[in-house]
Parts: structure tokens; C-alpha cells; sequence
């Protein structure tokens, strides 16, 4: 039997793995940041500026990585990895569960709304729609692309 | 009711050529992952990684995939 040494290629999908995890958590502590402020919409400017640094930051470190990737030769395993064919369908496959959670969260929220008063705002209900959808996603992603 | 299944012999062509999964993988530009997804079959590859698969281990891709029947 052959012991497999993990090689660029696998780091660098344990370092984009990591990179979803972190922007998991980041959303989701967000999300659930805007759902207890929903309460008092005098701190929704601060929460939304809370998100757009969390983007800032998360963009500046995706950016600085790819540079100093490139940099080390590693643009092959790099496209290797990008163009997984794996890789690419567990993502149409977390975009169709996300799409699917979505709606049903929407079509639950439509039903309840009828009979239960409306206290958030409708930009607010929509922006928790989005998130609860992107938590889906890269959470299905992150389950369907492990390994095994 | 018989569903047609692809049957792949990847993992058997690639111990003929003591390859490991990694060197597969960098020979055909694709990741390990994908290899091991493939040949657990978990994953049925695309007529392109199939043509290259079968390039990289120098042989036709009818002789690394097959289709069967359950």
C-alpha cells in the first residue's frame, strides 16, 4: 500500500476550505448580529459598516494570498484547483440546496407574516433571506466537497 | 427497471502504472480530490477530464471507463 504525502495541490484546498469556514463564521455571527439589532434600527448603519469592513478585509486577504501565490510558481495546481471539476459540482450542487432553502424559508415566512405583526423592516427581512442563503451554500459546499 | 452505470478501472490502470493519485492528478491537470472522488465513483468525470485521464495514463478512454448496468 502507498502512503500519499500531501502535495501543493491538496494544501491549497485545505487553505480554501479554511477560507470558507472563516467566511462561514464571519456571516454567520454577522447574520445573527443583524437579527438581534433588527430590534433597534438605530444601530443598522453600524451593523451594515460592521459587514462592509468584514468584505474589505475578507477581499484584501483573498487578494494577498492569490499574489503571493502566483509569485511561488503555483499557478498550475492553483487552475488545477479553480477548475476542479469536483469542485464545480458540489458548488452547483450547495447553489441548488441554497436556492431550495431559500425559497421554502421564503414560502414559510409568506405564510407566517399573514398572521403574525410585522416588526422588522422589509430591507432587513430581505438582507436575512440572503444570508440564511449564503450560509447554505457554503455550508453544503463545505460538506459535500470534503473528502471520503 | 436496469439504469445504466459507468464502471471505471482508474484505480486498477493507475497501481499498473505504480502512479499515486497526486501524480495522476498533475499529470491529467486536475486536483487529487477529483481522482478519489472518481474512483470511489463518487463522481462521474466529464467526456474532457475523461479523454484526459486516459492521455495521461497513455491509454483509450474506452479501456479506463465502461458502461454497465445496475
Amino acid at each position: 500500500m502507498t502512503i500519499e504525502l500531501p502535495n501543493l495541490g491538496d494544501l491549497l484546498v485545505k487553505r480554501e476550505r479554511r477560507g470558507i469556514l472563516f467566511a462561514l463564521s464571519i456571516i454567520v455571527v454577522l447574520g445573527i448580529g443583524g437579527l438581534l439589532q433588527s430590534l433597534a434600527f438605530r444601530y443598522l448603519t453600524l451593523y451594515m459598516a460592521m459587514v462592509a469592513v468584514a468584505i474589505v478585509i475578507g477581499v484584501a486577504t483573498l487578494s494577498r494570498s492569490r499574489s503571493i501565490c502566483c509569485r511561488s510558481k503555483v499557478k498550475t495546481e492553483r487552475d488545477a484547483v479553480s477548475n476542479d471539476e469536483f469542485r464545480r459540482t458540489n458548488m452547483d450542487r450547495a447553489g441548488r440546496y441554497s436556492f431550495i432553502a431559500a425559497m421554502l424559508t421564503m414560502s414559510l415566512y409568506a405564510v407566517t407574516s399573514l398572521y403574525l405583526p410585522q416588526t422588522i423592516l422589509p430591507a432587513q427581512i430581505i438582507a436575512m433571506f440572503v444570508v440564511f442563503g449564503i450560509i447554505v451554500f457554503l455550508g453544503m459546499f463545505l460538506v459535500l466537497d470534503r473528502e471520503g | 427497471m436496469s439504469s445504466d452505470i459507468l464502471i471505471n478501472r482508474l484505480k486498477v490502470l493507475r497501481a499498473e502504472l505504480d502512479l499515486t493519485q497526486a501524480e495522476l492528478a498533475e499529470r491529467s491537470g486536475t486536483t487529487r480530490k477529483s481522482i478519489n472522488a472518481i474512483e470511489m465513483g463518487r463522481m462521474v468525470p466529464s467526456t474532457l477530464l475523461a479523454l484526459k485521464l486516459a492521455r495521461a495514463l497513455g491509454i483509450k478512454v474506452e479501456n479506463a471507463f465502461t458502461l454497465g448496468t445496475r
